[in-house]
């Protein structure tokens, strides 16, 4: 895998490092939204092959809702915001103060509802990427899908399948036990942008 | 579909190839599984590929590619025994998955395309496909029958 071995292991943990300060500010603007302390945990930097990231944390031939963030700028990648059912009607619940019935399906402005969380969670984390590095990135309006994990996922992976034999994941979670929201994030940056965020790195 | 059948999960780039009746299963979103069976000889086979062409920069792997997966399942098929002309083939995958960045659309259709053509150019006859749309699917392939079972997230689901 060219490009990952090239990404020194000094460097992802610098990102991990910017990502922990870009989880702080990701729990206060959640805090505010919500009005709820969700747990946000950086678990960490991890190289896989593509057909692990599929299965990575949720089942492949399950479905889940997700919130996706395509990266633009000086380089390419994405934010997902992976979730089951069940979590993201428990966002909306508190968001909109309402318990819709177990049947009832997410509406639109339920999935607006996760569209804002994404954007503004998203936000926190690649501002403090790009402060970090000095390399400009920007959301792209969040998408959202609802689909067998691993059939979204190898659509994500397209990208990064042209340079490399490997994904690189940093995984986060946000959590809250106690009103049954368990939601991963998954930063998946192409091997050209990794290779931009290193040398933005070097010379900060 | 015997529901006793060891089953086997294919990842991307995966090129599975057996004479042994099993359940085959793979979940596609834009990529593409080509199956094919030669009833006559018993032998089955089912790829997984991620784009249609090999980048002109670099190789990778082998199955990740139409171009170079679908040939290297067919090599494998006729090793093993199986013949062209008693081959059939079904086609899946290859939706337009998150559409709104568009960049991805035009690599369904090509991985579309790549089988599609692979199978025109080695006389395979294309008895099903189920390809397109902007759903993943979930195929499962017995290779002691070669039919093959497909699972879409339902209306009710996919919002």
């Amino acid at each position: 895998m060219g490009e990952s071995r090239s990404f020194d292991s000094g460097s992802i943990e610098k990102i991990q490092k910017i990502f922990e300060t870009g989880a702080q500010k990701a729990r206060e603007s959640l805090r505010l939204m919500m009005n709820r302390n969700l747990e946000i945990n950086v678990l960490g930097a991890r190289i896989m092959p593509f057909e692990e990231v599929s299965r990575f944390r949720f089942p492949e031939d399950v479905p889940v809702a997700m919130i996706v963030l395509r990266l633009l700028g000086e380089g390419e990648g994405f934010f997902a915001f992976v979730m089951f059912e069940e979590s993201a009607k428990k966002v909306n619940q508190i968001l909109w103060e309402e318990v819709p019935e177990a049947s009832e399906v997410l509406n639109i402005s339920n999935i607006s509802a996760l569209k804002e969380m994404g954007n503004i969670v998203g936000s926190c984390f690649l501002n403090e990427l790009s402060n970090s590095s000095g390399v400009e990135l920007r959301p792209s309006e969040p998408v959202f899908v609802y689909d067998l994990m691993a059939a979204i996922i190898d659509t994500l992976l397209i990208e990064q399948s042209f340079t490399s034999d490997n994904a690189i994941l940093l995984d986060t979670e946000i959590r809250s036990p106690e009103e049954g929201i368990a939601l991963d994030i998954m930063f998946l940056p192409s091997g050209q942008l990794l290779e931009v965020l290193q040398g933005g790195l070097e010379n900060a | 579909m015997k529901e006793d059948l060891k089953r086997i999960n294919l990842g991307i780039g995966g090129i599975f190839v057996c004479r042994e009746p099993v359940i085959v299963t793979t979940v596609l979103g834009s990529c593409v599984s080509v199956c094919l069976f030669d009833e006559k000889n018993k032998i089955a086979g089912i790829n997984h590929y991620m784009l249609p062409k090999v980048n002109q920069n670099r190789q990778g792997e082998v199955g990740r590619f139409g171009q170079t997966s679908i040939p290297a399942l067919l090599a494998q098929m006729l090793r093993q025994g199986a013949q062209k002309s008693s081959m059939t083939a079904k086609i899946f995958g290859g939706a337009k998955m998150l559409s709104q960045f568009s960049s991805f659309s035009g690599i369904s259709e090509g991985n579309i395309e790549v089988a599609q053509e692979s199978m025109r150019e080695n006389r395979i006859k294309v008895v099903a496909t189920d390809t397109g749309g902007n759903r993943g699917r979930k195929i499962e392939f017995n290779t002691e029958t070669g039919r093959v079972f497909v699972r879409q997230v339902g209306e009710r689901q996919s919002l």
